[in-house]
């Protein structure tokens, strides 16, 4: 018997009381703002890996890392694998996230205004949260379209699934802050673990795999193999992926604040080096339900390829499988969710908010301020997930929104750390630089009259045109800072 | 060739992923364990 039944809604159900109740129960330890934005700085090893491997495999991961591998076999994992490299050589040197983790900040603009000044620091948590929320602002859709299109509900419910996830999410993030995420990030770990391993043996035990590899050929020739392939995957998208990679490893706040959520910069090194390989797994795997996709639907004709993956599993995996694999899912959106909502509230508070509070509000004030700002995030994303149409691949839109804040901070963090004569001349002119190219991309696609222009451009020579010409405008803009402004 | 390398790619992953995340796991739960007990201690 396949599909979903009652008794994968009860395991659905009964996963997700249990979540949510974790969650509540140690919201009672949470006593003042560095406990609820980065659990006291108290997170060792194995628990800072599991939270940081749960935070990064969400629904959308999922999904967008099933769309690659259904569109271009396993060439689609490359992302994973310059991932994997990027966090494994952060992590073994402790390049940037010892001096970041050092400091004791909470925030990277923070850090920044050490080096660069209060300006600085504010304009940077506006571009981090500008990339961030847009970044995050299809993950709701698309655990919408995730849930329905698995449990078989009518699209008209998909609004309805939307609202309820973010609910439930925004009551136990709301509560406990960091601490009920990182307990929440545990249990979807273990969770997502069981269900991904178990769906994969399924598949593979189940279809040949010379059929599947036979199918890969018939749709994508050499190219599903090697991404160095004449008219596959293409190198200018492989330069993408590594800037993207190491970029997100040095600055991504969801990252990021597991280093500095870290008891000490050492431990910071180890979680980075001990998750990297989860990061080959979040792509290879999905890559491959993707891959299982394009064969079992080899014959019909799907509508969107974004959805190959799910309407796979609603019809091959077998009750009581799904109903695991949907509340791993599930508990990975959940997760994801907290996770990214807790980061952009930290910054708006910690950084864009700073010049009003000062650090001199009490905790409570500071406490009711967060758990504010985690309900504007909240109704954004509801908003954004139902109004924004997703064109392209969802990969590609989730890199060209981190783009807009990757490319800048990548480029000020590394000069913080590693320039002297960087300053905030040029931290000012990489932040709008930065910012500008990626966003022109994403409107010209979105205005009609101009899409041809984007589509000449393409996605991945405008990032890898964003990361240089923000290199440019850090180098020449501290350069050009007269002397007498720089004394 | 290509078929033998993504198969022992696939394998060798899965194999991993399984045993890390038992290790994961129960260590974790210590770390949590430890975490709540210094915080409760901090805010007695």
């Amino acid at each position: 018997m396949v599909g979903f039944a009652t008794i994968d809604g009860i395991i659905v159900i009964a996963y997700t009381a249990a979540a949510v109740g974790l969650g509540l129960w140690v919201r009672k330890f949470i006593k003042g703002v560095d406990d609820f934005l980065v659990a006291g700085r108290r997170v060792d090893l194995y628990l800072g890996i599991a939270s940081l491997a749960a935070t990064e495999f969400g629904i959308v991961t999922c999904m967008a890392n099933a769309q690659l591998g259904y569109n271009y076999g396993f060439a689609g994992i490359t992302p994973g694998i310059a991932l994997f490299l990027a966090m494994y050589l952060v992590g073994a040197t402790g390049l940037c996230i010892k001096p970041l983790r050092d400091q004791g900040v909470v925030t990277l603009p923070e850090f920044f205004e050490k080096k660069f000044g209060q300006k600085v620091r504010w304009a940077a948590g506006v571009v981090i949260v500008l990339g961030g929320l847009l970044n995050m602002g299809v993950f709701l859709r698309m655990g919408g379209d995730f849930l329905t299109t698995v449990i078989g509900f009518d699209e008209k419910y998909l609004e309805v699934v939307m609202t309820v996830v973010l609910l439930i999410v925004a009551l136990y993030t709301l509560l406990g802050g960091m601490i009920s995420v990182l307990v929440t990030d545990y249990l979807q770990f273990i969770f997502m673990s069981l269900g991904l391993i178990a769906v994969t043996t399924y598949f593979l035990l189940t279809y040949g795999w010379n059929d599947v590899t036979d199918s890969l050929v018939a749709a994508h020739g050499d190219s599903a193999f090697n991404p160095f392939s004449a008219g596959g995957y293409g190198l200018e998208r492989m330069l993408f992926d590594a800037l993207i990679a190491l970029a997100t490893i040095l600055t991504w706040q969801t990252i990021i604040s597991r280093v500095l959520s870290a008891k000490d910069s050492e431990t910071g090194k180890k979680i980075y080096k001990g998750t990297a390989p989860f990061f080959l797994v979040r792509f290879a795997l999905p890559a491959f339900l993707g891959v299982i996709a394009l064969h079992y639907f080899s014959d019909t004709t799907i509508s969107s390829d974004i959805l190959a993956m799910p309407k796979l599993l609603a019809v091959a995996v077998p009750t009581g499988l799904i109903g695991l694999l949907v509340a791993a899912m599930l508990a990975a959106d959940m997760s994801t969710n907290s996770s990214y909502m807790i980061a952009w509230s930290s910054v708006i508070y910690n950084d864009i908010l700073y010049p009003w509070h000062k650090g001199q509000w009490s905790n409570k004030k500071g406490l009711r301020v967060n758990r504010f700002l985690i309900v504007f995030i909240g109704l954004f994303l509801l908003l954004y997930g139902l109004w924004y149409p997703l064109q392209g691949d969802l990969w590609v839109y989730l890199q060209v929104t981190g783009t807009i804040y990757l490319a800048s901070m990548s480029t000020l963090l590394v000069a913080a750390c590693y320039w002297q004569k960087a300053n905030n001349w040029g931290a000012i002119a990489a932040i709008a630089i930065g910012a500008i190219v990626p966003l022109v991309y994403l409107i010209l696609q979105q205005i009609e009259s101009t899409t041809h222009i984007a589509e000449a451009i393409g996605p991945f020579w405008a990032g890898n045109l964003a990361f240089l010409c923000t290199g440019l405008a850090m180098y020449l803009g501290s350069l050009i800072k007269p002397k007498t402004a720089l004394s | 060739m290509n078929n033998l390398f993504w198969i022992i790619f696939l394998v060798a992953i899965l194999v991993w992923y399984a045993f890390v995340t038992v290790k994961v796991a129960f260590r974790g739960f210590g770390n949590i364990k430890a975490m709540l007990e210094v915080m409760a201690d901090e805010n007695k």
